[in-house]
């Protein structure tokens, strides 16, 4: 059984096991070649290898297609707005009054929407399958600031509490007659004011008891910090730093050069 | 081991213009080293800087102005540098939402380990020591603390604080939000702290029955000052003549001093009971039946029942309902709530309270039955429909809030339900007064109190003013007078013929104002009639991790039904007095505790 901790999900597999810095340098390299892919093939190829790395590292399908259904309105928003907004020269295939869909438009619409889905994957496999400290430690261990390490791992963990948040502010809102838009989408955005607001307001006070919390506990101590279960670079750890490297560089080759 | 000496706290004004808001005016006091002291008063009072502030915290963190000297293990906080009270002294504080951040219970603990930077070898021994402490050595160790109970996470922030060995400990309202078994829990653990280990607690705390259990002294504070000290004793049952401001009393407490300030000083001897336990000791074993006796005396008033051809408010039939197929929430609840009906709905944690009420705005739909309101079957309305009839309010209301102003909030749901003009700004009106929020119309409800901005969420319900009110835990960690104003409230609105489903754990406000009781165990109603009639199935409540009110329980122990006439403490000693059982009858009992 999986446990959902934030957008980690506990797991036992070689992917779980992997160090976290492996994990982040595979984000890291996978987002650069989302945005250096010159085309539309590239990035399926890179959102392949995002999907299965994560299927091989035991994700559960379902929670694949929970991230896709989260991604999906946003996707949908790039691949319809892109084409209208964008239309760019070459063939009009549909022309409405002043608005025109030329296919390279919708060429332009179909990459941005793959770049945006394939970098989300990419940098999801750390975060997906590394418990919060040692995701920390991994980040600490990459040069970054204890505070910041700390700062990023708790945005992390506090995502699903706040959609959680959302979720009870928005039926609170309701049940006080508010009730969602059926007119157009500045209409139906308007209607999540009342919560987005709230959500901000109960946000901020999550944080005063945390910051609180967490001070109390020793944060922010002018003293050495220890850790429980420290990090170590194994020698498959490093191999698949390497091979991930190795994949990175045949990739540009491929596409690039 | 904690001096505070003329403590003054202000915080900035809220708008320009305004003026400081004063938190604590000149508060001096002493904790010796293994007392504990419980800071309490109404909601607002400065309860929670002073925890703040005595931690080290405030106002680094926090904003304010302080002035005075605050000493912690003889370190004047003001000048101590930030981190330095850490391995000194472990603060809790409400929300374990907020504190429980590590993705499992060892990380937990571990993780202020790892910020004093104690030798990782020695950190499993302190983990599982401080496990054992709190009574979670089952759990495993690799559980989310977010999958834990309410009770459990609130146990484990006293863990993770007691993992750094501090020789005080801050409790900042560590009761609230609490079922009563959980509660239990959490005062077993501490007692058990209390005798185990030479802690000095300071505790702010509203729970008048976590108060009598632990504490050696209380501070009453009001407006940021102190408007009484003493021992929970002397205070709550009345000994010396004082109260504890605008607190709440143990029913113990409640019925020692009925039944103390009717003596007058007349020479009897006075009660100073805190617990049933203690009453039973000092009213003495009493009436000639043991324990099992009926209290459920045959004039207690039937239950209505819907008839007469007019639909109930509420109507279930064969209600079934799970979020996965595996676990089933509801099973097959069936049941009918006439019109003006005040029903109060209680159950142990994961029952099905919140999921059925759910059902009744919409929120939920039926996996199999149905739910009708007034006559109208809610699979095919919205919850917004729903809302002209049923006000639901949640959980925790509070979080709804977004306006820029008290008023504005408060005019927000009706205003959805289409009232415009003289009748939108006469609900604003009667709820601003109602709530007692009339002086605070135009403040941002974000900026107040935790209490406030309660009472403001629901009076915005009370605004929308509709003919069914369902509410899941309305006055828990409400001090007394924001409890009695929710109260006033129902009581005021079920006259005028409103239907009332209240949720609730509190069974003395369920035997106070409920004229029907439902309890709900493992998704099934395990008893449906009169309070008087399921009290006298203390079984029934055992299961849901209650006990009936004190006046039934002191009715029940000491083999005398009358006691339990009207079913509230100050019945209770009413009747005890009325019936001459003050001395000669029933006598003092064995001993004669608290006698001044």
């Amino acid at each position: 059984m999986t446990t959902a901790v934030g957008v980690y999900m506990s797991g036992d597999s070689w992917l779980y096991r992997l160090d976290p810095r492996p994990k982040l340098w595979f984000s890291l390299l996978g987002v650069a070649a989302c945005l250096t892919a010159p085309g539309p093939v590239a990035l399926i190829g890179v959102l392949a290898i995002a999907h299965l790395v994560l299927i091989a590292g035991g994700l559960p399908m379902g929670k694949l297609g929970r991230l896709w259904r989260n991604l999906a309105p946003l996707v949908l928003v790039i691949l319809i707005l892109q084409p209208i907004l964008t239309p760019g020269a070459g063939a009009v295939i549909v022309q409405i009054g002043p608005l025109r869909v030329t296919q390279t438009g919708m060429m332009l619409g179909l990459i941005y929407a793959l770049r945006v889905a394939a970098a989300a994957f990419v940098a999801l496999v750390p975060i997906l399958t590394t418990p919060i400290n040692t995701l920390v430690r991994g980040l600490q261990k990459l040069g970054l600031p204890y505070t910041w390490s700390m700062t990023v791992g708790l945005a992390l963990r506090y995502l699903g509490t706040i959609g959680e948040l959302y979720t009870t502010i928005s039926e609170s809102q309701q049940a006080r007659g508010w009730g969602a838009s059926t007119g157009g989408l500045i209409e139906r955005a308007k209607t999540t004011v009342p919560t987005v607001i709230a959500l901000i307001i109960a946000s901020l006070r999550l944080a005063d008891t945390l910051a609180l919390s967490m001070a109390a506990r020793g944060f922010g101590m002018d003293r050495p910090r220890a850790w429980r279960q420290d990090i170590h670079m194994s020698r498959v750890d490093w191999a698949a730093a390497a091979a991930i490297t190795a994949g990175f560089v045949g990739f540009l080759i491929m596409t690039v050069g | 081991m904690i001096r505070v000496s003329d403590l003054r706290y202000t915080y900035s004004p809220i708008r320009p213009g305004w003026p400081e808001q004063v938190a604590l005016a000149g508060i001096s006091f002493d904790v010796p080293s293994g007392g504990c002291l419980a800071v309490t008063g109404p909601n607002g009072c400065g309860k929670s800087t002073l925890a703040l502030t005595v931690a080290g915290l405030a106002p680094r963190l926090t904003g304010g102005r302080l002035t005075g000297e605050v000493w912690v293990d003889g370190k004047n906080i003001q000048i101590e540098p930030p981190g330095a009270l850490a391995d000194v002294l472990g603060l809790v504080l409400e929300d374990p939402a907020g504190q429980l951040f590590n993705p499992s219970i060892e990380d937990e603990i571990a993780w202020g380990l790892e910020n004093l930077g104690i030798d990782p070898t020695e950190m499993p021994e302190c983990i599982e020591r401080s496990l054992a402490a709190v009574g979670l050595e089952a759990v495993p160790r690799s559980q989310p603390p977010q999958t834990l109970s309410g009770g459990q996470q609130k146990r484990l922030a006293l863990a993770a604080a007691l993992a750094l060995e501090p020789q005080i400990l801050v409790l900042d309202q560590l009761s609230g939000g609490l079922a009563p078994a959980a509660r239990a829990e959490m005062i077993a653990v501490l007692r058990e702290l209390r005798s185990t280990r030479s802690l000095t607690i300071l505790m702010t705390e509203s729970d008048p029955a976590v108060i009598a259990a632990l504490a050696d002294d209380i501070l009453v504070l009001e407006e940021g000052r102190v408007v009484v000290q003493g021992t929970p004793r002397v205070l709550y049952a009345g000994l010396d003549g004082r109260h504890p401001g605008g607190t709440a009393i143990p029913p113990a407490g409640q019925f020692a001093s009925t039944v103390n300030a009717a003596r007058n000083g007349n020479g009897h001897a006075r009660l100073s009971c805190l617990t049933v336990d203690e009453a039973i000791e000092q009213v003495g074993e009493i009436g000639t039946e043991a324990t099992e006796i009926q209290i459920a005396d045959g004039t207690d008033e039937e239950l209505d029942n819907p008839g007469d051809g007019e639909e109930p408010a509420i109507r279930i039939e064969n209600l079934c309902f799970a979020y996965h197929p595996s676990q089933p929430i509801l099973r097959n609840i069936s049941l009918a709530i006439p019109r003006g009906q005040f029903v109060a709905l209680t159950g142990d944690n994961g029952a099905g309270k919140t999921t059925l009420a759910r059902h009744l705005i919409g929120l939920l739909r039926p996996g199999a039955g149905t739910v009708s309101i007034l006559g109208e079957e809610t699979a095919g309305l919205k919850v917004g429909q729903l809302a002209q009839w049923v006000g639901f309010a949640f959980q925790n209301p509070e979080v709804q809030i977004f306006n820029p102003s008290v008023r504005e909030e408060i005019a927000f749901g009706p205003r959805n339900l289409g009232r415009t003009g003289a009748a939108l700004d006469e609900a604003i009106e009667v709820a601003l007064l109602q709530f007692g929020l009339k002086s605070l119309a135009d403040y941002p409800p974000a900026v107040l109190s935790f209490c406030t901005r309660r009472l403001v969420a629901l009076a915005g319900i009370a605004a929308m003013n509709t003919s069914i009110i369902v509410l899941d835990e309305p006055t828990a960690g409400l001090d007394a007078a924001g409890q009695a104003r929710v109260m006033s409230w129902l009581v005021e609105r079920h006259g005028r013929g409103a239907t009332i489903l209240l949720i609730t754990h509190d069974m003395e406000l369920a035997a106070r104002h409920a004229q029907r009781l439902l309890v709900l165990h493992n998704g099934q109603i395990a008893a449906d009639d009169t309070p008087r009639d399921v009290f006298a199935q203390p079984d029934v409540l055992a299961q849901a991790g209650l006990e009936p009110p004190f006046a039934v329980q002191l009715a029940m122990r000491s083999g005398c039904p009358a006691l339990a006439a009207d079913l509230t403490p100050q019945g209770a000693a009413r009747t005890w007095l009325a019936q001459g059982m003050g001395v000669g009858s029933w006598g003092l009992g064995k001993k004669h505790v608290g006698a001044v």
